[in-house]
This record gives structure tokens, C-alpha cells and sequence, in this order.
């Protein structure tokens, strides 16, 4: 075990942080989530600038080779001063997914785009009902001569208010085993029968701000599928997976920076004629913090790890989006009792983090769902 | 970056594996699962020990690393291997380090041995938690010391010939700075052992009573007055409790097979729902806690480990493994109360024997209240 990362990585963790912290202040995060884009196009430029979008594609595609370990980082830095940003979305749900499974045109196509951040994408995949697997997915893709055309409801797509282009998952065969004939594609976000609805949320920053996406004999040609026909599952899989740590990560930066903030409180409050983090009772509560958030980390860190070696890790991404998910709610609720009323202000960042503590939880899968993952990996 | 261990430290782990999988096996399998199910801790074996000396893997964390003495730490746990001679590894550890020629050539040889056996005399009837407030009391007599006082909670107490003490040799400094440590034998006139029977975890805790004890200056370990440096440092090294992390390993692994094997109204109970969350919430705690102590044991490749990791890992683990015996009296429902003897008992009576030990994790080696003090003061850096 070496829990030390490389100088590179350092120095990429302290560029993130400088940038972050002069550019993306609490009263812009608030500002641009009440905002209908929900980013900064001025950000999102300087940030491609910055290498942040290309950061996993190949040098040859117009990005910088980084691996999930370098993601991991990046969203831990992000989470830590809740950016509002449609990377997610962009990135991992819609550029890792054209790397994976797309044609080397379509990879030479768009990659370079969303890496100089001309593109904004997203991934329709949850509809309703109450079930987070790929495999229970029912919007349809019929054939029709040469295109296919799409009916169906998707929930939860994230900024697909501002997408250029959206992946669409859909089924277009009934197989008997419902991980086959689930197909991917690529489409104009504009295009005829594309209704998108914002969806109004505890927090709308980055990919909280979610849509309603509704198809309605939507058109696309069948050159528009991204990997094969009737085998999407399995990227999207690997992809969602991708997606869970960087979102563990993200919840990670969150909740060391709002225990930082208890902390320094603590410190300063006064109460009964001393500070408040003399008291064992708050000490307490710290020190429970502290093992939740370093759980987090380690859980979240071991799992990027494993993917950047490629070593199969359903077992421990599961872990870590359970663990994590309840470890950020938590904490930030004692961050709030630790601060008081104070803590309870709309305009103090305790509020920041505990409301994208909550939709962190349901992201990608509650910790009940990744619990049971983890019931199927251990032999259960 | 990297969480797993490289490909020689695997290919020693399987090696330790192979090893503990042959020979625990047949007649000292059932000698150990006897123990096992009466007061979860392994017993020990003097035999089964110097073999292990032969190959070297008592000794790892010097030839190799501190990595891969935890390693051999934990898979000791996991195969509830008898190893011999912990206390006295401990004690062998602090005389090697502070302990003059004459104290390592007389008592280092005894100790590896198992001739001199150590039972730990630290927490007295006024003091366990704040254990500098001790007071029995150890006087210069010419060339022996006269130690008046009384121990309790004293683990190996009942069976050990020895006994390492904590003891007041100055009165007249703050009361960290007048502490010293000795190795006293418990069949010399003034000592009186009294077994203290406890609810469960151990069978070898008593009391010592201390009237008038000589013993030789020689036993007097390092300098008069420092013990208190001498035993933080060895209690730091004592808390990344490895081996605790392979025994819940175990016990997880004896849980899934219970329910997988185990059928209610013809459904096994791996697909009780309940049943499947409860034991996946414990398997992530308990990698959790495998991940905070081995974060110790990387940390001290590194330097001094930060105390408060090893105060993390002990907590966590602890806790954890209370949540597990509660989780297995839950799975195993009416059958939980029944003693590993009674007929009817599933899972050998472990859940009982876990269940009833359970409230011992949290107070021996430093209690949950006391490492959380040093979590928040020590690593948070918030006052006292």
C-alpha cells in the first residue's frame, strides 16, 4: 500500500485548488445555480483552457491521458468548492462514453470538441419507476429503413437543459434477458419530438440540475449508434461506474472541506467562557467526522485506483458510493449543529453542502441499492 | 498511489496462507476451535511458535517491513493461528530498544523462549483510563526495589510468571515524569494473584496485589522515571490491531455461509433482504476499518504515525466488530443466546461467545471515549 500521490498529481491537485478557490467564491456557486444555465460559459471555457475536460481522453483526441486517479482528484478539488459545472454530464457521461464504444470517426469527431469545450453533452438513461439499473430501461427505438425512432420518458438527465447532444439509451430488441437489446444513441438535443423540462431540486449545482427529458417519435439514423446494436449495456455499465467515483470523489471534497470549517469554528466560538471545540461533546462528534470522511476517502481513492489499473471492482465502487453517500449526509448535518444557527443561514456554505449531500445520496444509486451490489459480490 | 500490496508481498501472503491452511488442521484445528468457542481469542501453542521463528515470519517487520509483518498479523487472525508470546514480543520490543547489555542478554533469550511470560500490569483500582494517576509504588532498597500497590484488569494474569508493572519511583515531579516500568516475577514472597472473572473475551484476567515485592534493579527496564515515554510508545505500536481485522474477516465469511446454507420458509437467507443489507453494511465497515489500520502500517514506513490514525483504526474496528456480533445475534434470532455446548446451537455458539465479549472491544487498550479524545485533540488539532 502507498497512499502518497505523485508530484504531478500534487501539483495538478494545488492548480485545481488556487483556480477553484479565486474563481468560484460561495456567492457565485449560489448565483449561477438560481441561474437557468447553471454554469459559467466564461468558467467553462477557461477551465478547457486548463486541460479539465480533455483530462481523460488520449493525447490524441485533444486530451491530456490522465486516468481515473487524476478524475478522482479533480472532482475531489470540484466538490470542494461546489463548482457548478455540466462536467459530469459532458465528460464522463457523454465523452467517456464516445471513447469507449465509438467509431474512431465519432471519436475523431467530437472528443477534440468537448476538450476545447465547444460541446456540452449528457446521458439519458433512469426513467421513472424507482429502479437505478441500465437493465430496466423501456424507452423504445424502433427500426424504420434507415433510422430508428425513439418513444420514451427519461428523469434525472443531468443539464440536458444545456446539452448540445444527447446520448440516449433505449431498448430495441424484447430479448429474453433484459441486459440485451439495449442500444446507445447519439443525438442532436434539439431535434424534433425532444421535449426537456428542468427539474426543480433541494440543489441544482452541476449535475443536480436535472431534466425531464420526454422522446416523442424522435428520428435518428441508425449511423448515430454509438457502439453496436442491442449491446449497450455494458459500456453504460462501465461508464456508470466511472461516473459513481467521480461523484464519490466530488462528495469527498465536500465533506473535508465542511469538517474543515466545523473545525476552525469550534476553534474560534466562544461559549461559557470557552471555545465550543473544547467541549467533549463536540470533540466527539469531530472525531466520528473525521472517521466518516476519511472512510470516504479511502474507499473512493481505492476505487479510482482500481479502475485506473483496471482491475475489476464492482465490490469496492459500490462500497464507496454507499459508504460515501451516507458519510457526506451525515456529516453535514452535524456540520450544521456544529455551527449553530448560524449554520442553518441560506447564505453560509453549510447549507451548500448539506443540500448536495442529499442529491449525492440518490446519484447513480442510494447506498440500499449499492448495498445490495455488494450482497451480490460477496456470493449472497 | 496503490491499495493493494505489490506481487512479493501477495506471494508471501499466500505463502502464510498455504502454510496456516495445512497445518491448522485436524487435531489442533479442534483443540483451537474449543478455545475459539469459548472465549473468541486463540490459544496458545509454545511448538506452533518456534516453528514459525524457524521460517522467520515472527520476526517480518524487522527483515522485511512493517507491511509485512501486518500482513502475517492478519492472516494469524483470520486462521486463529496459536501464536505464542505476544505480551512478551511487546515487553522484548521495549527492553531492546531502551534496555541496557545486561537487561537484553538476560531477558531478551528468556523471553523468545516463553521461559519468562508476561502478564500486564497497568490499570489499577483508581485508575485505566488515566493511567498516569497510578500509585503503587516502587522504593530504592540498595540494590533491589521494594513495589508496594495494587494492579487489577491484569490480562495473562492468571498464567503468566511475570509481570511487566507500571509503577510511581518520584513523587516529586508532574506525575508523567515520574513513572518506571518493571518486569517482576509472580512467585516471589508479597505477590498475590486473584483471577478476576469477566463476562466474556478473556479467562486469564486477575487482579495482582503487591505487599512488599523485592525485586533486582536489573529489572528495572531503561531509566528510572522515563516508563511513561517507554509505554506510550509501545501502546501506539500496540494499537494497529491487525490481527482483530482477519478474525472479523472470519467471522463474516462463517456469517455468509450461515445464510446462504440456511433456508426460512423454504427461501435461503441470502435473499432476505434485510439479511443482504445488514451483512453488505458490515463488510464495507469492516474494509473500512481494514483501510484506516493499514494506513497506520503504511504510515509507519514513512516516520512516527500520526497518532490519531491508529486511534481511528482501533475505534473503528472495535465498534465495528460489536456491530457484527449484534448483526450475527440478529441472524441467527432465537438460536443467538444458545452457548457453543447447548444442542441446538448453530454457528458453533459463536454468536453468544462474539456477543458477550463484545463490550470488552471498547474498553481494553485504550476506551472508544479516550481514542476519540485523541482524534479530535490530536488530529483535528481542537483544544483541550
Amino acid at each position: 500500500m502507498d497512499l502518497d500521490f505523485s508530484q504531478e498529481q500534487v501539483m495538478f491537485r494545488t492548480t485545481c485548488r488556487d483556480f477553484l478557490s479565486k474563481e468560484c467564491p460561495g456567492t457565485l456557486v449560489r448565483e449561477l445555480e438560481s441561474s437557468d444555465e447553471g454554469y459559467s460559459p466564461e468558467l467553462w471555457r477557461k477551465i478547457a483552457d486548463l486541460g479539465w475536460l480533455g483530462l481523460t481522453f488520449p493525447e490524441r483526441y485533444g486530451g491530456l491521458g490522465g486516468d481515473s486517479l487524476d478524475l478522482a482528484i479533480l472532482y475531489d478539488e470540484m466538490g470542494r468548492a461546489n463548482f457548478p459545472s455540466p462536467h459530469l454530464a459532458t465528460v464522463v457521461l457523454g465523452g467517456h462514453t464516445i471513447l469507449e464504444c465509438g467509431s474512431e470517426e465519432q471519436k475523431q469527431e467530437l472528443l477534440p470538441k468537448i476538450a476545447w469545450g465547444e460541446l456540452l453533452l449528457s446521458l439519458a438513461f433512469t426513467e421513472p419507476g424507482f429502479r437505478y439499473e441500465p437493465m430496466a430501461i423501456a424507452t423504445k427505438a424502433t427500426a424504420q429503413g434507415e433510422e430508428f425512432v425513439l418513444n420514451g420518458t427519461k428523469l434525472f438527465v443531468p443539464n440536458a437543459n444545456v446539452a448540445d447532444y444527447l446520448i440516449c439509451v433505449a431498448r430495441t430488441g424484447d430479448g429474453g434477458k433484459t441486459e440485451e437489446g439495449i442500444t446507445l444513441f447519439l443525438l442532436d438535443a434539439h431535434a424534433p419530438g425532444i421535449i426537456c423540462t428542468p427539474l426543480k431540486a433541494i440543489s441544482e449545482i452541476g449535475h443536480e440540475k436535472q431534466c425531464e427529458v420526454i422522446f416523442q417519435d424522435v428520428r435518428v439514423p441508425k449511423d448515430n449508434i454509438l457502439g453496436e446494436l442491442g449491446q449497450g449495456c455494458a459500456p453504460v455499465v462501465k461508464i456508470l461506474n466511472q461516473a459513481t467515483v467521480a461523484v464519490c470523489a466530488e462528495m469527498v471534497g465536500g465533506a473535508q472541506a465542511v469538517l474543515e470549517m466545523s473545525v476552525e469554528y469550534s476553534k474560534e466560538r466562544v461559549a461559557f467562557g470557552r471555545p465550543i471545540g473544547s467541549f467533549q461533546a463536540l470533540q466527539h462528534k469531530m472525531a466520528d467526522m473525521l472517521v466518516e470522511v476519511d472512510g470516504a476517502w479511502l474507499l473512493t481513492y481505492q476505487a479510482a485506483c482500481m479502475i485506473s489499473e483496471q482491475i475489476p471492482c464492482a465490490k469496492q465502487v459500490a462500497m464507496a458510493k454507499a459508504w460515501t453517500s451516507n458519510a457526506y449526509r451525515r456529516v453535514t448535518a452535524e456540520a450544521i449543529q456544529i455551527h449553530g444557527a448560524y449554520g442553518f443561514c441560506s447564505e453560509v456554505d453549510t447549507t451548500l453542502y448539506y443540500r448536495r449531500a442529499k442529491a449525492g445520496e440518490f446519484a447513480l444509486g442510494d447506498p440500499r441499492f449499492h448495498r445490495n451490489l455488494v450482497a451480490s459480490e460477496m456470493g449472497l | 498511489m496503490r491499495f493493494g500490496f505489490t506481487e512479493e508481498q501477495e506471494k508471501l501472503r499466500q505463502e502464510i496462507d498455504d502454510y496456516f491452511r495445512q497445518e491448522i488442521s485436524g487435531e489442533l484445528l479442534e483443540w483451537i476451535e474449543q478455545q475459539y468457542e469459548r472465549v473468541i481469542s486463540a490459544p496458545e501453542s509454545p511448538e506452533f511458535t518456534e516453528k514459525l521463528v524457524e521460517k522467520g515470519w515472527l520476526g517480518l517487520q524487522y527483515s522485511h517491513g512493517v507491511q509485512e509483518g501486518s500482513m502475517f498479523e492478519e492472516e494469524s487472525g483470520y486462521w486463529r493461528a496459536p501464536v505464542a508470546y505476544h505480551n512478551e514480543r511487546i515487553v522484548g520490543a521495549i527492553i531492546q530498544s531502551v534496555g541496557s547489555d545486561e537487561q537484553k542478554a538476560y531477558f531478551l533469550p528468556r523471553l523468545a523462549s516463553g521461559e519468562i511470560t508476561i502478564a500486564l500490569g497497568y490499570s489499577e483500582p483508581g485508575c485505566g483510563s488515566d493511567l498516569a494517576a497510578l500509585t503503587t509504588r516502587a522504593v530504592p532498597d540498595g540494590d533491589e526495589y521494594v513495589i508496594n500497590g495494587q494492579k487489577t484488569y491484569s490480562s495473562r494474569g492468571v498464567n503468566a510468571n511475570h509481570a511487566i508493572v507500571v509503577v510511581r519511583t518520584n513523587t516529586e515531579v508532574p506525575k508523567h515524569k515520574g513513572i518506571s516500568l518493571f518486569l517482576v516475577p509472580l512467585d516471589v514472597p508479597g505477590v498475590t494473584i486473584r483471577p478476576l472473572p469477566m463476562m466474556g473475551w478473556s479467562i486469564d484476567i486477575a487482579e495482582l496485589f503487591f505487599d512488599d515485592v523485592r525485586v533486582p534493579a536489573l529489572n528495572l527496564i531503561g531509566e528510572r522515571d522515563r516508563g511513561w515515554y517507554y509505554l506510550a510508545a509501545s501502546l501506539d505500536f500496540q494499537r494497529v490491531r491487525i490481527g482483530e481485522v482477519g478474525i472479523q474477516r472470519r467471522m463474516m465469511e462463517a456469517l455468509i455461509e450461515f445464510v446462504k446454507e440456511t433456508k426460512v420458509d423454504g427461501e435461503p437467507l441470502s435473499k432476505d433482504p434485510f439479511v443482504r443489507d445488514m451483512l453488505a453494511q458490515r463488510a464495507i465497515e469492516v474494509e473500512v476499518a481494514r483501510l484506516l489500520n493499514y494506513r497506520s502500517v503504511w504510515a509507519a514506513t514513512r516516520g512516527p504515525v500520526p497518532p490519531h490514525y491508529t486511534s481511528m483504526g482501533t475505534m473503528y474496528l472495535r465498534e465495528t466488530s460489536q456491530r457484527i456480533a449484534q448483526t450475527a445475534t440478529e441472524i441467527l434470532g432465537l438460536y443467538a443466546p444458545l452457548k457453543w455446548d447447548s444442542k441446538w446451537a448453530q454457528l458453533k455458539g459463536s454468536a453468544e461467545t462474539m456477543y458477550r465479549a463484545a463490550p470488552g472491544y471498547t474498553l481494553a487498550g485504550g476506551t472508544s471515549e479516550i481514542q476519540r479524545n485523541v482524534i479530535a485533540q490530536r488530529g483535528l488539532g481542537l483544544p483541550r
